[in-house]
């Protein structure tokens, strides 16, 4: 197991706990999205595994080993690329490299000089001159050329334009399909995800809610929708069950998102359960995009003036 | 290791601008105060004043490179670089001390030990005690700024919201530093003297196992708080970082005494004992019309110099001598004394109110007493500005004041530089040598042989004033700036001619002496060639306040010359019934009068003239003496015959009033002293003088010695 969270807890001095007791397995070779919305604890998470923070309770492991005794050999396994990680802005980028090397065995020359052409980073010019896009491609030229076992990505891409990320979604892909690596990766970009995770959780409150393989969540998800009579659209009876996420009800249609809706002739069945005249059901497989937003809609009590407002316990782990 | 050694070439490289410039620095430094020592005999003093700015600018700038150096990789905050890379956080933190250590406490050091053995005077070794180093005052910026950024670094890497605190640490630390440097403002001067003993107290502690206990301390727990994971952060720990700065100031409360001990703890006791064994052992009586700072020979005899200038002080002065006899005093104590106020009050209610700054004694080697013997002691002056004038020129008056004794014992007087080293100073050389015991052991005399003056010298041993001695060896110019605002010290340098008798002693000023007074000291200047500079360097080890009441005391205020002269001989009246004490007194007082007089300013013509017009003054005084005064008569025989006492033709009264006084008893007592036996040959009968023999010493004679001239035959006594 490369990552492991038991009962990780952090509570800064004001505010609720940023993490509650998170436990989580990131297996070898998993590539993990940590999702959430701002606030979730994401990125506290991350720095509590690299050992950047001190836990209040529990702890985190990476290589089977405590972060607070992590010793270089392990750092040097360590991938870290966080948009707001400090860079040696006095540095040229040929510096930055130079100085670099040194501090991991596994330095490859090749594919620094492959990141270097396909970053096309000014070797002579000072790491503070950079562009933000720039700045961020030299960092994460510094947290692969290591080929490091395990590739911590905490918000890599936010606020990029759409060229700087492709290229570095496309150097973090083909990164990634060498070799068996591990990554944890924090992003609120549905397109980073798909693209770089097979595995997502989602922080909600300082706790992991929805957790699963990416393709396993999508295939039995639902997003349904149909229509009904408007008296009875914001009043089912009896009230829908807890994986129908972000019920709402508008002019006499109501949509949802079910988490278990691969059979959809017993989904429609459970439908005429709660909302008996309910017709013309549309069923489709969502996005991530829209499952994520369902998930974490699904306690909202007002999503409009019709809106049906069931809360739901938390979501079972797929 | 490896990782180790390419964090420091990484710091290296990244602050290598930063550490060009300290190393350059450094090396300048150096280098002007290497050829400080090397040039020390010549250079002047006003050059050798730049090295303490120099210093404390070094000081300055090593309190911002340091607090760089420690924040560029801080514990706290999980978004700085290397806290996501190989390096541990104490290999990061060791980089950091590494540098701190190496370049801002083992560069400056050898500096100054290269400095000390290549730049050095021939013949002249620096020592490396602790006290008076030319770098003390930089290593003392050097250590304790080293310990204070660490604090810095320390305060400001805290985590959490006790922002008050990291704020008071930085802000206390600048507080602190400004104390230290209370001597570059003289707005801090109160504060200076707690920077004073912090400075003393660091000398004393730099390697002490305190010292390096709280440099420990405080680096321990600066590599806790270096660590990649921060310590749990709660209140009580940020006061940790306090605790070095709150060690030194409880170590400088303790020490509140000199790093060397000059106070002697036995005195007060035996103080208030020695208080009842002070009388007056003379009336007062004014000797002089004071002419700016006066200078003393050896022999008490105050003199104006012609080649000393002393700008701004002025003439309007007069001092006022009183002589005091001391009994019970323990062994080996030396006193002088001082007064702390004297006023004096004419029958008419004006008064002169003394300068206490201004009076202050010479030093003195019969200061020094035994216990057995009840010992005088020299006059010690009071000195009048005449500017608070109306007083009447001449008047009797009385005088009441507070009479300051200050007793020392040797080790009170304990100098602190050793026997035989030449002491590299802030920004100087002093030699040192030992010196007889029981007289000036306090004193830094300059070698009499292979040396040259003492060419220059600062005195900064911490507890007194800087003080810069210089001389130009072909010049030989003195140039003595003083500066004594750090308290009352009974502390002197008496400057002497190595050749002539006599030395001038330049007193200190008080604490609290005015700007203007310390303004003009600092332009003293003397010119004067092959000095020699002795140092009566001593706290007072015990003091005794007497209030004392004098009455009939005659001074005199009025101006120089022939009228004022004859004025003041027409007070000295003789009283009704003369006790024989009065009778020496006014005797003495006129004396003193004649002979501090310039006399070579008055022409001879008039000063006969009017000095004729005293005769039947002093006739009628001399008549009223009686045959018991007759040995105060003989003191004033004088047998130089252009003295005072001759041009005044006042000799020639004298011996005729002897003559009268004469008695055949008397004779064989005059007979007994050869010397004054040929001053009084013409007074005595012929039966009773031994015939003249050219080969016989000490018995003199008109044609043996050549001395003085036989008396004339015409001033035989009018029996």
């Amino acid at each position: 197991m490369s990552i492991q969270f038991e009962f990780l807890t952090k509570q800064y001095r004001k505010g609720p706990p940023a993490l509650s007791a998170l436990s989580l397995e990131i297996p070898a070779g998993c590539a993990f999205a940590l999702m959430g919305q701002n606030g979730a604890g994401k990125t506290t998470a991350i720095q509590l595994l690299l050992d950047l923070l001190a836990p209040t309770g529990g702890g985190a492991r990476i290589f089977n080993t405590p972060s607070p005794r992590l010793r270089p050999e392990h750092r040097q396994r360590i991938g870290y690329v966080s948009e707001n990680q400090h860079l040696p802005d006095w540095m040229r980028v040929d510096e930055f490299v130079r100085f670099l090397k040194p501090m991991y065995p596994a330095w490859d020359d090749v594919l620094t000089a492959r990141l270097l052409k396909m970053f096309d980073l000014p070797m002579r010019q000072k790491l503070g001159t950079l562009s933000r896009g720039q700045r961020m491609k030299a960092s994460v030229l510094g947290a692969l050329c290591y080929k490091p076992d395990v590739l911590i990505l905490d918000e890599p891409f936010s606020g990029l334009d759409a060229v700087i990320r492709e290229d570095l979604l496309d150097a973090l892909v083909e990164f990634l399909s060498e070799g068996r690596r591990t990554l944890l990766l924090s992003s609120h970009d549905m397109n980073e995800v798909e693209r770089l995770a097979d595995t997502i959780g989602i922080l909600e409150k300082g706790g992991l809610g929805l957790q699963g393989p990416v393709d396993e969540l999508l295939g039995q998800a639902r997003e349904v929708s149909f229509l009904t009579s408007a008296s009875n659209a914001a009043s089912p009876v009896p009230p829908p069950p807890a994986d129908w996420w972000n019920v709402v009800a508008r002019s006499g249609g109501v949509t949802f998102t079910a988490q278990n809706g691969a059979d959809e002739s017993a989904l429609a069945a459970a439908i005429r359960q709660c909302w008996p005249d309910a017709h013309s059901f549309n069923f489709r497989a969502p996005g991530l995009t829209r499952l994520y937003v369902d998930y974490l809609r699904r306690h909202d009590a007002a999503a409009g003036s019709d809106s049906v407002g069931i809360s739901t316990p938390s979501a079972p782990a797929v | 290791m490896k990782l180790f050694l390419h964090w420091l070439r990484y710091d290296l490289r990244r602050f290598r601008l930063m550490l060009g410039a300290w190393t350059l620095l450094v090396a300048a430094y150096a280098g002007f105060l290497g050829w400080l020592h090397v040039n020390i005999l010549t250079v002047g003093w006003q050059v050798l004043d730049w090295s303490k700015p120099m210093a404390i600018t070094l000081g300055l700038l090593e309190l911002g490179f340091l607090f760089a150096l420690f924040n560029s990789d801080p514990a706290e905050g999980p978004r700085h670089f290397w806290k996501t890379r190989p390096p541990s956080g104490r290999a990061v933190a060791g980089v950091k001390l590494l540098i701190a250590v190496g370049f801002f406490v083992a560069m400056p050091l050898l500096a100054w030990g290269l400095v000390s053995t290549f730049c050095v005077i021939p013949g002249y070794v620096v020592t490396k005690s602790p006290v008076g180093l030319s770098w003390t005052g930089f290593l003392f910026w050097s250590q304790s700024l080293t310990i204070s950024a660490f604090a810095l670094a320390a305060a400001c890497a805290g985590s959490g919201t006790a922002l008050s605190l990291r704020l008071l640490v930085p802000v206390g630390t600048v507080i602190l530093m400004a104390c230290l440097t209370g001597g570059i403002l003289d707005y801090f001067a109160d504060f200076s003297r707690l920077g004073v003993l912090l400075e003393r107290w660091f000398r004393r502690g730099l390697g002490s196992l305190f010292m390096a206990g709280a440099a420990l301390a405080v680096c321990s727990f600066f590599l806790l708080r270096a660590r990649r994971r921060p310590l749990p952060v709660n209140a009580g720990l940020h006061f940790l970082i306090l605790i070095p700065a709150a060690l030194i100031l409880i170590a400088a409360l303790i020490h509140q005494k000199p790093v060397i001990h000059t106070r002697d703890e036995s005195l007060p006791s035996a103080a208030l004992s020695i208080a009842e064994n002070i009388r007056i052992a003379e009336p007062p009586w004014p000797v002089s019309h004071f002419r700016g700072w006066a200078y003393y020979f050896l022999d008490g005899r105050p003199r104006v110099p012609e080649f000393l200038e002393f700008p701004g002080v002025g003439h309007h002065y007069l001092e006022f001598y009183t002589t005091l006899k001391i009994n019970g005093l323990p062994p080996d104590t030396l006193v002088s004394a001082r007064w702390l106020s004297l006023r004096l009050t004419a029958s008419g209610g004006a008064f002169l109110d003394a300068d206490a700054q201004l009076s202050m004694p010479p030093p003195d080697k019969d200061h020094e007493f035994s216990a057995a013997e009840a010992a005088e002691l020299r006059p010690c002056p009071a000195v009048f500005p005449k500017k608070q004038n109306p007083f009447p020129a001449v008047a009797r008056c009385t005088a009441t004041g507070t009479l300051r004794l200050i007793l020392h014992t040797p080790q009170s007087q304990a100098f602190p530089f050793l026997d035989g080293r030449l002491h590299s100073t802030r920004i100087g050389l002093l030699r040192q040598q030992a010196m007889p015991p029981r007289r000036y052991r306090t004193a830094g005399k300059v070698p009499q042989e292979g040396l040259t003056f003492l060419d220059f010298a600062v005195l900064d041993p911490g507890w007194a004033p800087p003080t810069t001695f210089s001389a130009e060896s072909e010049k030989e110019k003195i140039s003595l700036p003083l500066d004594f605002r750090q308290g009352e010290y009974d502390t002197g340098f008496l400057v002497s001619h190595r050749r002539a008798q006599g030395s001038v002693w330049l007193p200190p000023a008080g604490r609290a002496e005015e700007l203007d007074n310390f303004q003009r000291r600092l332009s003293w200047t003397a010119s004067a060639t092959d000095w020699r500079l002795d140092l009566k360097w001593h706290e007072p080890a015990s003091v005794v306040d007497i209030p004392v009441v004098l009455h009939d005391i005659i001074p005199w205020t009025g101006h120089r010359g022939n009228r004022a002269l004859l004025e003041a001989l027409s007070t000295v009246h003789p009283a009704e019934n003369p006790s024989a004490s009065k009778v020496r007194s006014d005797l003495r007082y006129a004396l003193g009068l004649v002979s501090k007089l310039s006399l070579p300013e008055v022409r001879d013509q008039a000063l006969s003239k009017d000095g004729g017009r005293a005769l039947p003054l002093w006739k009628a005084i001399l008549a009223e003496v009686p045959h018991g005064q007759l040995p105060v008569l003989l003191e004033f025989c004088e047998d130089e015959p252009n003295g005072p006492f001759s041009k005044l033709r006042l000799s020639e009264i004298l011996r005729q009033r002897i003559g009268e006084l004469l008695q055949p008893a008397d004779i064989p007592a005059i007979l007994a002293n050869p010397a004054l036996a040929a001053k009084l040959r013409s007074l005595l009968p012929d039966s009773a003088l031994p015939p003249a023999s050219p080969s016989a010493p000490g018995n003199p004679s008109p044609g043996s010695s050549g001395a003085e001239p036989a008396p004339a035959p015409a001033s035989k006594p009018d029996r």
